[in-house]
This record gives structure tokens, C-alpha cells and sequence, in this order.
């Protein structure tokens, strides 16, 4: 019965709103637009938003080795590619967390696809810490850290919540997604 | 804490993160409690969403704490630690859902949605999100995203009932401490 009533609930909201696919914007909406996509809690694809940023040019791996080469950040190295996944049906893992030069992340993986052994391991930059404010500063002028229209719907209106604090256990944060509510 | 201190401040500091790979890596389905503004400047992301009232569907379950630790040799092996709080996230992998013991996954319906450079995926908060990515001509995959914070309202208590009426189907007690 109990499974039966939230089959009914998934097909109810996919037949009055959700559909089946997501909805495009080909320009970016209105902060009321926005604001009414985010009440209906619906995913929205919007083009036109970030197609300016001097990043979508900018950024091939020679000129990201020359911006911040030299800085240290954090990566996430799993044997299979999944970071904070499930493995063997019991587990929760986190991935292990290295710090190195933006210059051997790029060499240990771009430059080396996982398929090498050398690399020991799939690399992966997620930190979800701020990261492009703190560890990839150098980057912050190719892009806009404002998109209008989110800021005046969302951002305005929101006791800033600093996922800095709630993600501030480094190797051992488990679950950012759990444990902020409690935090914040 | 330091939460509230940002607070005090007045600093408008959602979240700006740089995510940056090559295309072995995947994110597992889970959820966030943001709202979540996702660029993709080179390369491709392949997203999978489930709306919230998807939850029964996917099967959360609490699973032992373990992490990647390198052994004498450099080899990646893991390392669990059963007596911690255990993590509750989701079983199934839409890649290759075992149905056989996930029978209830047949009625998750997704929307698939790939995300170009120059596009924003607009990705509401509590979606479960699946997420792999396709890399450029240099064998590469950049975005960058943007966090505001939910608002915890009507549609918040309303998913944490399901999510609770769900858990007690399966015999799994909400109010467990895994399960705050």
C-alpha cells in the first residue's frame, strides 16, 4: 500500500509539471523567471548565461599550466574513478585526498588518461570547498563569480551559508549533503 | 558555528567550485541541499537527475565509512572504519542497476540532460544527480559551480516525510543517528 501510494506520488508530479525532459532556455531567464523555475524545483538548461566568459576560450592546458602552475590544490584519487561512491555493496568511500602542484595534477592525469598504470589512480579536482575562490584564485577574472539573475533570485534573500565551515573536516568530511543543515 | 560568524560578517559567500578531470571520473548519485548552478566551460558533463519523489526508488541504505589510503607500494586500497557512524547514501548505480535486488528502480524515471561549454544546468536542490563527463580535444573536462543555499520550506518537510515514510517501509529506522 505504502509503495503503491509513492509510485502514485513520482507519476503525479511528472504528469502535472516535471515531464520527461529538461526544459531549454535559449536566453537566461529574469530573476522572477528564475525564481519561479526554483519554486517549482524543475532542472532548467540555459544557454546564453556564461557563452561570454573569457574562460570558455582561454582555458586549454597550456595557458591553466601557466595561470596557476605552480599553486597547490587538492585531488581526488580513486583506483575506478568514483569518488564518494559505494563499493562492494557496504561501503562508502571517499577518495583519498592529495595535495601537489597544479603542474603534476595535469601531468599525473590529463597528460596521462587513467588507462596508464603509472598514474596510480584516476585524478579528479572536486573539492567543494569554495575551491575556485581559494585554490584556483588565479582563475577568478576569466569568468563571472555573479550570475545576475540567480544572485537576485537566490542569493539576496539567503543567510550566506559558508560551506567552508560545513566542509572544514578535510579528509574526513563525510557527506557535505548530511551534516551542513545541522552546521549551518 | 563559523556559519554564523560568515553571517555576522555580511559576506554574500555562497559557494564557487572548479571541478576539473579527465573522463574516467563519475559522481555517484546523490543529492545536495542547494540550489546548484552548474557551467561547463570545456568538455562535456552527462547528467542523470531524479526528482525527489523519486526517493523510494533508489534505495538509500547507511553503509560503513571507508576511504582510499595508498599501501608500502603506492597501490590505492581501502580503508573502512566500522565503528564510525555509518554513511547513509544511495545503492543503486544507474549505470548498471541490479534490479534483482532494487526491484523498485523500474519505476525511477530519468531525465537525462548533457551539458555543453557556454550552457548552465540549472540543477534544483534535493534532484539526486548522476554525473559523468566527456573530455576535449586535450583529454580534458573543466566546470565550475555555483551554491546558493535552499530554502528549508514546505517542499523540505515534505521530502524528509517521504524519505521517512520510505525508510520505515524497508525497515529502517529514520530517526536512527545515521539517519539525522
Amino acid at each position: 500500500m505504502t509503495e503503491q501510494l509513492l509510485v502514485n506520488l513520482a507519476e503525479e508530479f511528472r504528469e502535472l509539471s516535471l515531464g520527461e525532459e529538461v526544459q531549454v532556455l535559449e536566453n537566461p531567464p529574469s530573476a522572477l523567471e528564475f525564481a519561479r523555475i526554483v519554486a517549482g524545483n524543475k532542472p532548467v538548461l540555459i544557454r546564453g548565461a556564461t557563452s561570454h566568459w573569457p574562460a570558455l576560450t582561454k582555458w586549454n592546458s597550456a595557458y591553466l599550466k601557466d595561470t596557476i602552475g605552480d599553486h597547490v590544490v587538492t585531488v581526488a584519487i580513486t583506483p575506478d574513478g568514483y569518488a564518494d561512491s559505494v563499493a562492494d555493496d557496504k561501503y562508502f568511500v571517499q577518495p583519498l585526498y592529495e595535495k601537489m602542484t597544479f603542474r603534476e595534477f595535469m601531468a599525473q592525469s590529463i597528460e596521462h588518461p587513467s588507462g596508464d598504470p603509472t598514474t596510480l589512480g584516476v585524478h579528479y579536482i572536486q573539492l567543494q570547498n569554495d575551491s575556485l575562490r581559494t585554490e584556483f584564485a588565479g582563475l577568478l577574472k576569466d569568468i563571472d563569480v555573479e550570475i545576475g539573475f540567480a544572485s537576485e533570485a537566490l542569493g539576496s534573500l539567503k543567510n550566506p551559508l559558508s560551506p567552508i565551515s560545513c566542509l572544514g573536516g578535510g579528509a574526513h568530511v563525510l557527506s557535505p549533503l548530511f551534516h551542513c543543515r545541522e552546521a549551518s | 558555528m563559523s556559519c554564523l560568524l560568515f553571517f555576522i560578517a555580511g559576506k554574500p559567500l555562497e559557494a564557487v567550485n572548479f571541478w576539473m578531470g579527465e573522463d574516467h571520473s563519475v559522481t555517484s548519485l546523490h543529492k545536495d541541499h542547494y540550489e546548484n548552478l552548474y557551467a561547463v566551460v570545456t568538455g562535456e558533463k552527462h547528467f542523470t537527475l531524479y526528482p525527489p519523489t523519486d526517493f523510494h526508488f533508489l534505495y538509500e541504505r547507511p553503509f560503513i565509512p571507508a576511504e582510499y589510503v595508498r599501501d608500502a607500494d603506492g597501490s590505492l586500497v581501502l580503508s573502512d572504519h566500522p565503528e564510525e557512524p555509518h554513511v547513509p547514501w544511495i545503492s543503486v548505480n544507474p549505470l548498471k542497476p541490479d534490479v534483482k535486488q532494487f526491484p523498485q528502480f523500474l519505476h525511477a524515471m530519468p531525465l537525462r540532460v548533457t551539458v555543453k561549454p557556454g550552457e548552465l544546468l540549472y540543477l534544483p536542490s534535493l534532484y539526486y544527480h548522476h554525473v559523468e563527463q566527456s573530455a576535449d580535444s586535450e583529454g580534458k573536462c573543466v566546470a565550475v559551480n555555483f551554491w546558493f543555499d535552499m530554502e528549508y520550506d514546505i517542499k523540505f518537510a515534505y521530502f524528509q516525510f517521504i524519505r521517512n515514510l520510505s525508510l520505515k517501509e524497508r525497515g529502517l529506522a529514520p530517526n536512527r543517528p545515521e539517519f539525522k
